[in-house]
């Protein structure tokens, strides 16, 4: 019993211990608990409309967005890759926004309109972006750390303005799901005839898009886009197969990502592992043990 | 203030083809539907039953002719459309979503009652009569995702209703459904009509309920055919609409040659009468 026991006490006590000693840690926690609450939230909704595309689309959009703005405001090279903020200050960071917000209805409106089913969307704007980004990023001297950098985030530079971003966002969208949830619950369900009956649909379709891409945007810095895509939908695909009502997913969700992002660094920094990839295994742990524990209690029987 | 016999829905010589150039699903169709009068839509697959369906909701606008809708253009409706209740073919709606059968038609509640303000008492009160009315009461807390076909398409109805419509459009509402169900659906829509200012519209390919259900009767294929009560409609309408003959017009489940003259029609008096 001791032989399991100990090494997860050792764990838990030195997780804390670290924690306690390290600005940066606390930093990065909180950042990644913020963006880990932002985007699960967000995932019920984007795995329920299958806007999965949508993330993919915007985040890899954003390579490109961001590759520009290296390349406008920072083409020696001397800040390293996601460090733009210190460099170029907001404009950069609202060169990446409206990029990347741009693109982010441009993707929703073809879609919408049906020019463009969610897989065509993901597979060009993905590998075009991509190549573009890379192509624009080739010529600075950081050339593979930027790449790197923009791909897996820098959670543990993380910087004041990254966190209150966040924040801001995070209690805008609690707020819109708070406010608009009978009617975003509706559009979920049965867009259709939500629609033929009155509702906004359209209004909410581009609202959502809207808070999507602001919350790839500002966690595109700190987690990278591989784990926005992954908080993005993985959470909501765990709450999504034990969750009987609506708001009690969106709030499983919101548990499971901001628990994995906890659980995840602190095991980054106990196992000295990458912290973003990290958190990816344990938001895919979660989701397994609850898909687990789901087919044995059907096997049961309840 | 609309009069007793004005029209709720009215399409005018309206044609449609879903890309130009195309086919013509719809060649100048012209159909009135009168307050409180419940029309039954017939026609073969492709006939643009559904094509008109859509029209009247305003999703799709046609290439020629007009629609008009509780004396708005269709797909101008704006507000008015709070008066449109709409309940479409089975499996459109995300059926694996966390939803209880309550919450469905509660849903219906929703464009009516404003953005920021919650459901309130009444809605909630509502909600329970008309569940207990179509008679899924008892599903009420079950999963959206597991309750059979017909109890969904019963919460879907529910929900229709919730707003008071004036205008209620039902496409297939018996496909898959058993001779019981057929019944009860027949017997609900008539009370309903009984019960309060509503104008029915139903799509439907089961030729026995419509004849047993509506006022009027109308075949579309890709034209109008007939738009007449259900005792006048005779075999060889039938067969034009269908283009098929009375053997395969049989495979429908009734009988065809009863139409001629007989029975038919809902036994209700109609407001012209």
């Amino acid at each position: 019993m001791e032989a399991v026991f100990n090494p997860l006490f050792d764990f838990a006590v030195s997780a804390f211990r670290d924690f306690a000693a390290f600005q940066f840690l606390r930093n990065a926690l909180i950042a990644g608990a913020l963006i880990g609450f932002l985007c699960s939230a967000l995932s019920v909704l984007v795995v329920l409309k299958r806007m999965a595309f949508v993330g993919q689309g915007i985040s890899h959009g954003a390579f490109a967005g961001v590759a520009l703005a290296l390349l406008i405001f920072d083409p020696a090279g001397s800040a390293g890759g996601m460090n733009l903020g210190d460099v170029a200050g907001g404009a950069a960071f609202l060169l990446v926004t409206l990029y990347s917000l741009m693109l982010a209805f441009l993707v929703g409106w073809a879609v919408r309109r049906e020019k463009l089913s969610g897989d065509s969307a993901i597979g060009m704007f993905f590998v075009v972006s991509m190549a573009l980004g890379v192509l624009l990023i080739a010529t600075r001297r950081a050339y593979a750390a930027d790449i790197f950098g923009i791909l897996f985030g820098s959670i543990l530079a993380v910087t004041h303005a990254d966190v209150w971003a966040a924040l801001g966002l995070a209690v805008l969208v609690a707020l819109v799901l708070a406010l608009f949830y009978k009617e975003i619950a509706y559009f979920a369900f049965d867009e259709e005839v939500a629609e033929t009956s009155g509702l906004p649909a359209g209004a909410i379709h581009y609202g959502l898009i809207l808070l999507i891409a602001l919350a790839i945007v500002v966690s595109i810095r700190v987690v990278g886009i591989i784990l926005v895509n992954a908080f993005l939908v993985i959470p909501g695909l765990a709450a999504l197969t034990v969750a009987k009502r609506l708001p009690g997913a969106i709030g499983l969700s919101v548990a499971v990502g901001v628990g994995s992002a906890a659980l995840g660094l602190a095991l980054a920094n106990h196992l000295d592992t990458p912290a973003g990839a990290t958190v990816v295994m344990v938001l895919f742990g979660v989701y397994l043990a609850l898909s687990l524990g789901k087919k044995i209690r059907l096997a049961r029987g309840r | 203030m609309m009069q007793p016999n004005e029209s709720l829905v009215s399409a005018q010589d309206v044609s449609f083809s879903y890309e130009a150039g195309g086919r013509e699903v719809l060649r100048g169709v012209s159909v009135e539907v009168e307050r409180g009068v419940f029309l039954g839509l017939l026609g073969p697959n492709g006939g643009g039953k559904t094509t008109l369906i859509r029209l009247i909701l305003g999703q799709i606008r046609p290439r020629a002719g007009r629609v008009f809708v509780l004396g708005r253009p269709a797909h101008e409706m704006g507000a008015a459309r709070l008066r449109i209740g709409y309940v479409p073919q089975r499996n459109r709606a995300e059926r694996a979503f966390p939803a209880t059968v309550r919450d469905v038609v509660r849903m219906g509640s929703v464009p009516q009652a404003g953005l920021l303000r919650p459901l309130g008492a009444r809605t909630r009160r509502r909600a329970e009569e008309l569940m207990e009315r179509v008679g899924i009461a008892d599903a009420a807390d079950c999963p959206i995702s597991e309750v059979g076909g017909g109890q969904a398409q019963r919460a879907y109805l529910a929900r229709a209703l919730m707003p008071r419509p004036r205008l209620l459009l039902l496409d297939e509402p018996t496909s898959g459904v058993d001779a019981a169900g057929k019944q009860q659906l027949i017997a609900l829509l008539s009370e309903l009509l009984a019960d309060q200012d509503l104008t029915i519209l139903m799509v439907s390919h089961d030729v026995g309920l419509v004849v047993a259900a509506a006022d009027r009767v109308a075949c579309l294929d890709g034209e109008l055919h007939f738009h007449d009560r259900p005792e006048h409609l005779t075999d060889e309408t039938l067969r034009r609409a269908y283009r098929c003959d009375l053997a395969a017009a049989a495979a429908f489940g009734h009988e065809v040659t009863r139409l001629a003259g007989s029975g038919g029609g809902a036994g209700r008096p109609h407001p012209r009468d």
